[in-house]
């Protein structure tokens, strides 16, 4: 039970929230954020550079928490605070309906570039900084004049995720980036990000249910769909190094999938998660 | 069958009818001629000037309503519906405005401006004006809210977001109720011109035809106004399928 210093979650989880971390370290804060009937009060503190994946099954607020944290969401109660400013860097974000976030007039160069809009860089700086994002996605620059409804479906996610991390973003936010890519895409993605990652510093925050993904984050929040007092909202259910997270799903694909069962599996890891996430902390 | 052949497949069978119908003098000889008949008097007046003034000022007039309707409509739609709590606000308005027939708000256009040219302009451009709206605004109110979201994160200014996102956006609810706005102006536009003395108009063509009991002058112009909306029509579909492919 206690001894996580930077997540806590509400509604029954049993998790507290110590503070280990200070609030002015912290770059994503939840304090018992909520949002009626996706998310129960989740309180959680990430520090720059962070890199969490949040896991569990579909429902369970994932998407819900990163839509909290990108600003396109309001908690119903609780609060929000992303501290970004100029120096920092912006935000990134990667949807999981990439088709749509895609804006159709508009180039595949054009779509990717749509985040350098507002920083008026000189040309050559803004096709450095395009190129390098095209790097991090291995882009064929072959369609980059095309218009974004005339690519593959698994093309277009790669533009989502060029998007995201063109303008040098301070918290990358990627709800199941891989999803629709074949293996190798995704084998060459991953490393490609990965690198770009720790180039970088940034933060990550990665909704997935692909367990090599895993391989991009330090520790996992596993979330499980609803509690008795309120059957809808997601909520977290433990914070844990990455190694028990993939224990902890390969339990969840097995069968295990109920919200009770997962809860119960994890409460004797997270003491030890939280250990570890002590000593990591910066 | 081709193409070309399906597509005359129809008119191939209202003409038979029409045929059928004028030989065997339903619903009325006096209204309707026998094609024969008609494409005389059509050969006749096509050759004189007047028909083509009648035409042109009809096509002026419904142009000149789509000129102020299209800027001045997706501007509103735009505004009312790049926020679905404002559009959800304002459409119960808007249908109760929709149900209402145009031309009956002529009369006070009537009042308001005096008997002239300027009413009805004013009461065929205000039809087309609402059609407009209503269009773009439920276009930009069932968009996919990611794309605005996106636009939002990229931190683009207002009127960066008004450029790259609103004005594409609007494109197909502006298309579609330009065609729509089309058929209403060409209605509103030859109505009043058989409600109020127009000197030139299928409308005022058409009442002159009637009383004059020129069924196949009448005839004409029925079919010169249809060839208005349907030449209209058609250059707006073409630039939708052309440009337009979200």
């Amino acid at each position: 039970m206690g001894g996580n210093p930077a997540v806590s979650a509400g509604g029954g989880s049993g998790l507290d929230a110590l503070g280990a971390l200070g609030a002015l370290d912290a770059l994503v804060e939840l304090t018992d954020a909520r949002v009626d009937a996706q998310l129960g009060p989740v309180s959680i503190r990430v520090a720059a550079g962070e890199r969490i994946a949040l896991v569990g099954r579909n429902g369970s607020g994932k998407s819900t928490l990163l839509r909290l944290v990108a600003g396109l969401a309001s908690p119903s109660s609780g609060r929000v605070r992303v501290r970004l400013d100029r120096a920092r860097g912006p935000l990134g974000y990667a949807p999981q309906a990439f088709r749509a976030s895609l804006l159709p007039w508009l180039s595949v160069r054009e779509n990717v570039a749509l985040p350098l809009r507002a920083e008026r860089l000189a040309p050559s700086e803004h096709a450095r900084r395009v190129d390098r994002a095209l790097d991090v996605v291995a882009l064929d620059r072959a369609l980059l004049s095309r218009r974004p409804q005339t690519l593959s479906g698994g093309e277009q996610p790669l533009v989502v995720l060029a998007r995201a991390v063109v303008a040098r973003p301070a918290v990358l936010l990627l709800d199941e980036p891989c999803s629709a890519l074949d293996a190798v895409a995704r084998g060459t993605v991953r490393r490609a990000l990965g690198a770009w990652l720790a180039a970088s510093g940034a933060t990550l925050l990665l909704v997935t249910h692909d367990l090599d993904d895993l391989a991009l984050v330090e520790r996992a929040l596993v979330f499980a769909k609803g509690t008795s007092t309120e059957p809808g909202a997601g909520r977290v259910v433990a914070d844990v190094p990455v190694a028990q997270a993939r224990a902890q799903i390969a339990r969840l694909a097995a069968g295990a999938e109920d919200a009770e069962d997962a809860e119960d599996a994890t409460s004797a890891e997270s003491g030890r998660g939280a250990e570890a996430h002590v000593a990591a902390a910066p | 069958m081709s193409r070309l052949r399906r597509s005359l497949l129809v008119p191939a069978l209202l003409i038979g009818a029409w045929t059928l119908a004028a030989l065997a003098g339903w619903p009325s000889r006096r209204a309707m001629p026998t094609p024969s008949a008609f494409l005389g008097a059509a050969a006749h007046e096509l050759v004189q000037a007047r028909v083509w003034l009648d035409l042109l000022a009809t096509l002026g007039r419904v142009l000149g309503a789509l000129a102020i309707a299209v800027p001045l409509g997706g501007l509103l739609g735009i505004a009312l519906g790049r926020r679905r709590a404002t559009w959800r606000a304002v459409e119960p308005s808007l249908d109760f405005l929709r149900a209402i027939p145009p031309i009956l708000t002529f009369p006070l256009f009537l009042l308001a401006l005096g008997y002239g040219e300027a009413s009805r302009l004013a009461c065929t451009a205000s039809a087309a004006t609402g059609l407009v709206m209503l269009h773009v605004g439920l276009g930009l109110a069932r968009a996919p809210k990611e794309r605005a979201e996106t636009v939002a994160l990229a931190g683009l200014s207002a009127r960066e977001t008004f450029l790259v996102l609103h004005v594409y956006e609007a494109l197909p609810g502006l298309l579609t109720g330009a065609r729509v706005a089309l058929a209403a102006a060409l209605v509103v536009s030859v109505v009043s011109e058989m409600l109020v003395g127009a000197e030139h108009g299928l409308g005022a063509r058409a009442l002159d035809a009637m009383l004059a009991y020129r069924a196949e002058l009448l005839w004409l112009v029925i079919a010169l106004a249809g060839a208005i909306g349907w030449a209209l029509s058609g250059a707006l579909a073409a630039i939708e399928r052309r440009w337009l492919d979200w």
